[in-house]
Parts: C-alpha cells; sequence; structure tokens
C-alpha cells in the first residue's frame, strides 16, 4: 500500500513539474509582450535581435535549429509551446501549409514589404503553383535568405574549362583526373544527393527515354524506383573516389585544401572563397536547385502583430545587410532598395565589398529568371532515406580492409574464445571443488 | 460548516506530523530523476516501436529486417565494435599492469588518460587533420585507431582497479611454492582479474556499436555504424524503425550485461571501475 501510495505521489509530482515548466514562460509575458523566434543556427546578427529587443521594448526567446526535419519534429511534439515565428525552407514551408499549420501573412501591415525582391515570390509561386486548396505559396511566408547549390572546386586542380565542361560529372571525376580521386566530398544529405545523382544522370543521357523529355523541374520533383535504383547504382560507384560525406565540415576541408571538389550551397562557397583565393563555384549549366529559407508565423503563435513587427523589421535595408554580412547568404531583400539606403551602402563596404563586384557575383546572386535554376519541392523521404542507408551501408569484404577482416577479427575471436573457455574451466574447478568436500 | 473545515485542517496537520524523513525519503530525488529521464524515455521508446498510425503493428520490426543495408550496418558495427574491444584488452592490459607494479606506470597511464580531459569531439577532429598531414586515408583502419584512442581509458582504469587491489601476499605465496613469473601471472594474477576485464569490455563494446560522431569524422565513405544509423533515422522523423534500432541496441546492451553478471557472480558490479 505504502508503496502504491508512493508511486502515485511520484506521479503527481511528475506531472506537477512538467506542468510547472510551462507556467513561467506564460507568466512572464504578462509584464512584457514576448517573441518567440525559431530560426536556423548562425542564420542571423544577434545583436539585430537586441536592438529589437530595445527599440519596442519586448523580450524576444531566440532557439535555433540545424536541419528542417528538427524544427518540423520539434513542433510536432511541442504543440504547445508559443512559437511566434519560424524560418523553414521552401519545401518545409510547403509542408507546413500543407498540414495547415502557419497563418497567411497580412501584407499591408508590413511597412517595408516593397523590398522584397518580387522575382523570388514569382519563382515561388509559377512552381508551387499547384498547392492544394488554391493557396497561393507567397501569401505565407515572407522570404529572408536564398541560395543555390552547386560544386565547389580547387582551380590549382581542376581547370575551369574543365570543371563547368564536366558539370555534376565532377563529382564522378569523369575527367579523370587523377589527383582528384580520395578527394571529393559529398553533401551527406540526401535532398541535395538525390538532385546531384538525377543531374548527373541528365547531364550524360543516361536516363530512360520517358524522363529525358522531362523539364528540370520536374525531373527533380520526380521520385520513383526506376529513378533511385538509378541514382543508388550510381552512388554507389562514386564512393570508390569519395573522400567522404559530410553536411558542415565541407567547406573547411575545402578551404585547407585536404579536399579538392565539393556539393556545396552557394553560401558556404562564398564563405570559402573568401577564405581561399584558388576556389571557383558554379552552377552545372544542365541545370541545379536554388532555395529559399523563409519568415512564417505558425498558428501556435499568440503574438502574431509582434512577429508581423519582426519581419519588418527585418526587411530594412539597412538591417538586411547586416545579416547577410553576418550570415554569408544572399539577402531576398532586392538590389534597388538596398543601394537606396546609404547606411545599407556602408556596410557591405564595410564587410569589404566593392558595391557592384557584390551584386554582380553569380554565386551571391544568381540569375532569378534562369529556368534551368529550379526549386525542390517536398516529398516523402522514406524511401530516399533508405536508398541512401544502402549507398552508405559499409560493404562486407573489399579489397581496401581485408587485413581488418583476416588479421583482427581471428585475434578478437581467439581473445573472446579464450576468455569463455577460461570461465567455463574456472567454473567447473570450482564445482569440484565443492562436491569433493 | 467551520467544524469540517477544522476537521480538515486537524487532519491535514496529523498528515504533516506523521510525515517522518525516513530514510528512503532521501531516495525520492534520484526515484523521481529516473522515473523522468530513464523510464519514460523508454516508454516513449516502446510506444514509437510498436505504433504505426495509432495502431499496434510490428510493422516497423518487418521494415527493419526487410531492408538489407540495416543488417549490414548492424553486423560492420558488431565486428568493429569486438575489433576494438580485443585491441583495447590487448593493449590496456599491460599497461594496467604496469601501472599496477611500477610507480614509474604513472606517467604513461597519464599520457593515455590525459586526452580524456579534451573533448572529444575537439580530440577526434584532430586526429582527423593528424592523419591527413601525415597523409594516411581514412578508412575502416582510422575509425578503429580512433575507438580505440577513444575508449582504451574506459578500459584499463578498471582493469588499473582490480590488479591493484589483487592481495601482494597471493603472488608471493605463489613464487614460493615455486612458480616462474609467468606462471603466476597466469595462474594467480589474470584469474583474479578477470572481472576487471569483464567490467572494461561493457563499457567499451556497446558504446563502441553506439558511436556515431567517431565514425563520420574518421570512417571516411567505407564506414557505417549502426549509430550513425539510428542517428539518421531520427534526423529524418522515421521515430519507427529509429526506436525498433535502439530497442535492438538496448537488447544487446541487456545480454551482455546478463553475461557478465553470470559469469562474474556479482564480482563486478563491486568493481565498476
Amino acid at each position: 500500500m505504502k508503496r502504491i501510495l508512493a508511486s502515485v505521489f511520484l506521479i503527481a509530482l511528475t506531472f506537477g513539474l512538467l506542468m510547472g515548466i510551462n507556467i513561467p514562460l506564460t507568466a512572464s509575458a504578462a509584464d512584457k509582450p514576448v517573441l518567440t523566434i525559431y530560426n536556423w543556427a548562425d542564420y542571423i546578427d544577434l545583436e539585430v535581435i537586441d536592438e529589437f529587443e530595445e527599440a519596442n521594448n519586448v523580450d524576444v526567446v531566440y532557439s535555433t535549429f540545424d536541419t528542417n526535419e528538427q524544427m518540423l519534429g520539434t513542433i510536432n511534439i511541442d504543440t504547445s509551446s508559443a512559437i511566434d515565428l519560424i524560418c523553414p525552407s521552401d519545401y518545409a514551408i510547403e509542408r507546413m501549409l500543407a498540414n495547415d499549420m502557419i497563418f497567411e501573412i497580412d501584407i499591408s501591415q508590413i511597412t517595408n514589404y516593397t523590398n522584397v525582391n518580387s522575382s523570388i515570390m514569382d519563382k515561388i509561386d509559377e512552381e508551387f503553383g499547384d498547392l492544394a486548396s488554391n493557396k497561393k505559396m507567397s501569401d505565407y511566408f515572407v522570404p529572408y535568405f536564398y541560395g543555390t547549390v552547386g560544386i565547389l572546386y580547387n582551380t590549382k586542380y581542376v581547370e575551369k574549362s574543365v570543371a563547368e565542361e564536366a558539370g555534376y560529372g565532377l563529382l564522378w571525376n569523369t575527367p579523370n583526373i587523377s589527383a582528384l580521386n580520395g578527394k571529393i566530398l559529398m553533401k551527406d544529405s540526401v535532398r541535395e544527393a538525390y538532385l546531384a545523382g538525377l543531374l548527373y544522370l541528365k547531364e550524360t543521357n543516361r536516363l530512360p527515354e520517358k524522363y529525358e523529355a522531362m523539364l528540370i523541374s520536374e525531373l527533380i520533383n520526380t521520385i520513383n524506383d526506376e529513378l533511385l535504383g538509378l541514382v543508388e547504382t550510381e552512388f554507389k560507384e562514386q564512393k570508390k573516389i569519395l573522400s567522404e560525406y559530410e553536411v558542415d565540415t565541407g567547406k573547411n576541408y575545402m578551404v585547407e585544401e585536404s579536399s579538392y571538389v565539393e556539393l556545396a550551397w552557394s553560401g558556404d562557397a562564398l564563405f570559402a572563397m573568401e577564405e581561399n583565393e584558388d576556389l571557383d563555384f558554379f552552377v552545372p549549366s544542365v541545370g541545379g536547385n536554388i532555395w529559399f529559407d523563409g519568415w512564417v508565423i505558425p498558428k501556435t503563435s499568440n503574438n502574431k502583430d509582434l512577429a508581423m513587427k519582426f519581419i519588418d523589421f527585418l526587411l530594412r535595408p539597412d538591417i538586411a545587410m547586416r545579416n547577410s554580412m553576418e550570415v554569408g547568404y544572399t539577402s531576398a531583400v532586392k538590389e534597388e532598395s538596398i543601394r537606396a539606403s546609404a547606411d545599407a551602402i556602408a556596410i557591405i563596404e564595410d564587410g569589404g565589398f566593392d558595391l557592384d563586384e557584390f551584386f554582380d557575383d553569380e554565386t551571391r546572386y544568381p540569375d532569378l529568371e534562369n529556368t534551368s535554376l529550379v526549386l525542390m519541392r517536398d516529398f516523402d523521404e522514406t524511401k530516399l532515406v533508405t536508398m541512401w542507408e544502402r549507398v552508405k551501408a559499409p560493404d562486407s569484404v573489399t579489397s581496401q580492409n581485408l587485413i581488418i577482416y583476416y588479421i583482427l577479427i581471428p585475434i578478437g575471436a581467439v581473445i573472446l574464445i579464450g576468455l569463455v573457455v577460461f570461465l567455463i574451466l574456472k567454473n567447473k574447478k570450482q564445482r569440484k571443488v565443492v562436491e569433493s568436500e | 460548516m467551520g467544524t469540517q473545515i477544522k476537521n480538515i485542517g486537524i487532519k491535514i496537520s496529523n498528515k504533516i506530523k506523521n510525515f517522518r524523513i525516513t530514510r528512503s525519503v532521501f531516495a525520492y530525488p534520484y526515484v523521481l530523476f529516473l522515473m523522468l529521464f530513464v523510464i519514460m524515455p523508454l516508454i516513449i521508446l516502446l510506444i514509437n516501436a510498436f505504433m504505426v498510425n495509432d495502431e499496434l503493428s510490428l510493422k516497423n520490426f518487418s521494415d527493419f529486417m526487410t531492408d538489407g543495408s540495416n543488417v549490414q550496418t548492424l553486423t560492420f558495427s558488431l565486428l568493429i565494435g569486438l575489433i576494438t574491444t580485443a585491441l583495447c584488452i590487448l593493449i590496456g592490459y599491460p599497461i594496467a599492469y604496469i601501472l599496477s607494479k611500477w610507480s614509474s606506470g604513472r606517467v604513461i597511464v597519464l599520457l593515455f588518460i590525459l586526452p580524456m580531459w579534451v573533448n572529444f569531439l575537439i580530440r577526434t577532429l584532430s586526429t582527423r587533420f593528424m592523419f591527413d598531414a601525415i597523409g594516411i586515408k581514412l578508412g575502416v583502419e582510422t575509425l578503429i585507431f580512433g575507438l580505440v584512442y577513444n575508449y582504451i581509458p574506459f578500459m584499463i582504469l578498471p582493469l588499473h582497479t582490480t590488479l591493484s587491489n589483487i592481495d601482494k601476499s597471493y603472488t608471493e605465496a605463489a613464487s614460493d611454492l615455486g612458480a616462474n613469473h609467468l606462471s603466476t601471472f597466469f595462474k594467480v594474477t589474470f584469474p583474479l582479474s578477470i572481472p576487471g576485464i569483464l567490467s572494461g569490455v561493457t563499457m567499451v563494446f556497446i558504446p563502441t556499436i553506439s558511436t556515431f560522431a567517431i565514425s563520420q569524422f574518421l570512417g571516411g565513405t567505407s564506414s557505417y555504424l549502426f549509430g550513425d544509423s539510428i542517428e539518421r533515422k531520427f534526423m529524418h522523423q522515421l521515430y519507427g524503425v529509429g526506436s525498433v534500432m535502439s530497442i535492438i541496441m538496448l537488447a544487446f546492451v541487456l545480454i551482455a550485461n546478463y553475461f557478465m553478471r553470470k559469469s562474474n557472480k556479482g564480482e563486478a558490479s563491486r568493481n565498476l571501475w
């Protein structure tokens, strides 16, 4: 009985504690308005947040995530938290919109909305035009940063013309440059990998006939067993010449030249190219992925107006440039608005850039009108993940780890068997002693 | 009405008076901690593993078994775990032995333990850069090096404790009775140090299988451990299969523990370190 009481008491305490955790959050909202922001890690100039807090006399609760999947997981589990602003990528916004998780954004409340580069919105509505229930994607988010996925390479080892001719093939070392073997980095991210694999097949005209006529935008959004199978073979082939799979570390390896070719995001590429002058970046001519991250207001928000105010604040040209300098990606605030603001220009020049060079850099400002730069839609990733795991799963016996299998395994086995036998003998002996007594 | 309140008041004050600080009260914080951070996560794991779309099902298990790559990754991880453990014993035992015999052994052990005070991610990343500088290609070999390097202190410490706790009079008695150094070691010291080896094995083998950061830094393209696979499953919100894999890991932990206990008859529990 005592035990039952104790456990009931404990459970009650546990729940009490859990609820207690939530109380301070809501309680503090009473004295000062609180804005809860959930953003990518390293994706804002933190001083901008301080400035916003001071200017509006509010508290900002700021937390970060590393992947869209992580973010979606968090808000799916923790539905009680009052997050007011999230900054997901395009396909994650699509998923959130499909699940009816976000509010429509009232543009009239955002005075700086005219600063947004409208070709971004056009591009998004064009490609995400067929959403269910006739919703327009652009009504639900305000773009923040954008960029492309392309190939970062070292010009010391690959000439520019060779690289651009090889396109995605450079990741498979199609120019057959011996220095590249074991020096190629692949993104350990299923979406980027699938994109590169498909476009590599397209480049080398090895796609089955029915896919050949497809537009790039259709092709990279098609996912089926046939294509997955084809891509899988290519990846298994690629594995032999790769240095490794990476997500965040690759740009550093490129800078210090421990690797020479990488599938990279444009922002990382800009960072790396600033650190090492020999590096260059391009999006292959066959086409590539362009992506957007934007602010959405989830339905859990209980401070919509303040969230709008923050978005408005971020769209100020000088604030946008401060963030862009800090983060390295391309701001969604349009060029004309930035050029019109003396503060913003000063920030760019303080960052050590020439204004014209800054805007003419094709890595930083890809041509949004280019139809071969396409968006990747949301799709069920399960099959993609299992395909990728099959690629990554270690091969049983290959020549390079023969030593391990033929020398070390027997050693390990002998030691373990020895131990077991020893223990059994020991036990038997002890039993005999007991019996004889 | 007034008397009722009074009665309740008396009842409550009695309860408070009767509340005695017994020894078990001190255990409550720990029990609470265990409930929150051990039992609850395990229950969530079980729910995730057996529920598919709010229905009880074994689909996650069949998904796990039918996809060849999972089993391949598991066997690979077990092999790597075995090799790492074996190497840890081979390298760790002599060091622990030296330390327990010679006072100069302290320096050697200090050198082995020293890297433990550096955060393991920094340590592993710098190991990688060292391999780069020397020009060694990353692969299974470098992965095993990294694992042994990281986990060998967990083998040395319990061995050292056991070895230095062995009463010296045993070995003295053995040599008095005519045993030479070698047979003293194999007939007296080694058998007495087995509990240390066993607790070392538990502390090396299981963490090795489930590790993921080390293999990402040092494994190159040819290695992918069970821990990496679990991490990826959870990252892509495939909680079902991920939970099944975690449960399989847990089963390994329990099986290992069972055997350790059985062969040890409680000696190991005395001798965690």
